[in-house]
């Protein structure tokens, strides 16, 4: 097997072990993923923007620095994916927007900082739905994202070029925001794994808003270890945003000497994500792996979260108000696209704005204006928000007697590219199973069903505000007792033409 | 939804919208709308109960480098020097 056809076996820990040993070159696995990006993403297109130069500059440097003998960070050589939604300092960064189609940010978002810091290697930014609208990288205003598991069906969304590049061999690692399931529902139809941190776990400083009560980032990688030491590199405070909590990382509830025994964990699981209409091809892998933790020692116990049908309602009441107040900043003043010769500031705005945006980004502002106006504020922002604080008492009640819950990612597999395009409450119903999480703050981890034919099934684990460590060890165990190795697409499977470099 | 309710939301909103958009969202808005208001039901009478706030521990103050300016302003459409140029703001009469 040539190099370039085994890089998607390696996980990120491997990459950086080799780098950090001498073992590998950093410039050269970053020429490796290169090629294989070369070959296939014209088929993909996960990447909006590529940084060959910047990457192998870097790639050189970190090689030079263990040849003169420093020590390298957790990250060493290891090539980053980076959603396009979060700024990078002198590489465009578009939110997948014409309005920002020449936006060239002045800083890095204190994420790409941090992975940066840790001597990661940035590829590139990957495609989104427009300002992370969506649920299928359709809205995106260059090209959707095709799943790397089948090319006519989509990668879930919004972080869905993150998630693609993922499951492609493109990176090992990359980073997505999740909004209402935009990290969590792509690794899902990817069958990768991807983690909505708790709010307040990861700065957004850099993260291009969206929602701002909503909005969190997180790594999507191939494993659950992976995303573990990802997420232990972007947690913690950040004086440039004030939402980061100051809170220690929790390492309660581990159990390192055997990955696979979780006796004493109390597991529930949530009736109202089983619905009736839960496709078949999801129900049945989500219920074995469930069966392999009651097998693995956990108390598995039946929960209910009775507000959650209100969820959908709610987030997108929520979001879009948001959504209509942040967007206002995109007014063709101090940067964006902005038309010629407008007759004042006011059509200099409103044209701009029209030419910029795309459809769904205008309609969930439209949405968000309305329920935000005089004579219906009350009656639907302000009855959203008593809704959310029932959806978070749910989850309140649930977590004093089970310390995680499991349930489906999302109650589709991937479908079939323009399939929901016409219909958008067909598509916000995407979200039906991951918004709660975003609307109570807490962390939620999707990690795949490795027995999940044809097409990639998530399971997704929730628990308590600042409980990711539960989550990884749910996590690590449901990886452990799978009775089948860790899925690759056909796309990441395929030989690099040439054998690459 | 009415178009003409459409039309003042999208001024609201800063949005020039086609004909053919203000149609599709009249249409399209019913569908969201009803959506949102399956919310109505809820008896949120006792929403809040369980809300526990979290503060952020005010930061020392301190000052730190800014941004330089040729930085800030790479991004802008249309700049003079230091200033960030728009069209007239006031109709000064001589349109």
């Amino acid at each position: 097997m040539s190099a370039a056809a085994s890089i998607p076996e390696d996980s990120a820990r491997a990459i950086a072990r080799g780098v950090r040993d001498g073992s590998r070159s950093a410039e050269a696995t970053a020429r490796s993923y290169f090629d294989r990006i070369e070959a296939f993403d014209d088929r993909v297109q996960a990447f909006l923007t590529l940084d060959r130069e910047g990457a192998l500059a870097t790639a050189r440097e970190i090689d030079r620095r263990r040849e003169a003998g420093e020590v390298l960070g957790p990250l060493a050589g290891v090539p980053i994916a980076v959603k396009d939604n979060l700024c990078t300092k002198g590489l465009r960064t578009t939110c997948a927007s014409k309005m920002l189609d020449a936006f060239v940010p002045p800083y890095d978002a204190t994420v790409v900082r941090r992975l940066r810091d840790a001597d990661a290697v940035l590829l590139g930014k990957t495609n989104l739905d427009e300002f992370a609208m969506g649920s299928s990288t359709e809205n995106s205003a260059y090209n959707p994202t095709r799943n790397p598991w089948a090319l006519d069906r989509v990668p879930g969304g919004s972080s869905g070029g993150s998630a693609a590049a993922v499951a492609a061999g493109f990176a090992p690692l990359s980073l997505g925001s999740d909004t209402g399931g935009s990290i969590r529902q792509p690794a899902s139809l990817c069958g990768v794994v991807g983690l909505k941190p708790t709010y307040g776990r990861v700065s957004r400083y850099g993260l291009v808003a969206f929602a701002s009560s909503l909005d969190q980032v997180g790594p999507i990688t191939n494993d659950v270890a992976d995303a573990e030491l990802v997420f232990s590199i972007l947690a913690g405070p950040d004086p440039n945003d004030d939402t980061t909590a100051h809170s220690t990382l929790d390492t309660t509830k581990r159990s390192p000497s055997n990955r696979s025994d979780l006796s004493g964990l109390r597991i529930g699981i949530p009736s109202e994500y089983f619905p009736d209409t839960l496709a078949a091809e999801v129900r049945g892998p989500v219920q074995a792996a469930i069966d392999r933790l009651r097998g693995a020692g956990a108390d598995l116990r039946e929960v209910t979260l009775p507000h959650t049908s209100a969820a959908i309602a709610t987030y997108y009441v929520l979001a879009n108000s948001e959504a209509s107040s942040n967007l206002a900043r995109f007014d063709a003043v101090r940067y964006g696209r902005r038309v010629d010769d407008p007759a004042d500031s006011l059509a200099m705005m409103a044209k701009s704005r029209s030419a910029g945006l795309g459809p769904e980004v205008k309609r969930r502002i439209m949405l968000g204006t309305f329920a935000l106006s005089a004579g219906y504020y009350d009656a639907y922002y302000g009855k959203a928000l008593a809704v959310r604080d029932l959806l978070r008492a749910d989850f309140a009640n649930a977590f004093a007697d089970v310390d995680a819950l499991v349930a489906p990612t999302s109650p589709l597999v991937a479908f079939p590219l323009g399939s929901k395009v016409a219909d958008p409450v067909s598509m916000y119903l995407c979200d039906i199973l991951t918004a709660s999480a975003n609307l109570a703050g807490i962390p939620a981890l999707s990690v795949p069903c490795r027995d999940a034919k044809p097409l990639p099934v998530g399971l997704q684990i929730l628990g308590p505000h600042f409980g990711e460590s539960t989550l990884f060890r749910i996590g690590a165990a449901h990886e452990e007792l799978s009775p089948e190795p860790l899925p690759r697409s056909p796309v990441a499977t395929t030989a690099v033409p040439g054998g690459g470099s | 939804m009415k178009l003409t309710d459409i039309e003042a939301i999208a001024n609201l909103a800063r949005l020039d919208l086609t004909p053919e958009e203000l149609d599709r969202f009249a249409t399209q808005f019913e569908g969201i709308l009803d959506l949102f208001r399956t919310l109505d039901g809820i008896d949120t009478s006792h929403a809040g109960a369980t809300t526990t706030e979290r503060h952020a521990p005010p930061r020392s103050d301190g000052t730190a480098p800014t941004l330089p300016l040729a930085d800030v302003l790479a991004n802008n459409p249309a700049s003079d020097r230091d200033r960030f140029l728009v069209p007239k703001i006031l109709d000064d009469g001589s349109s």
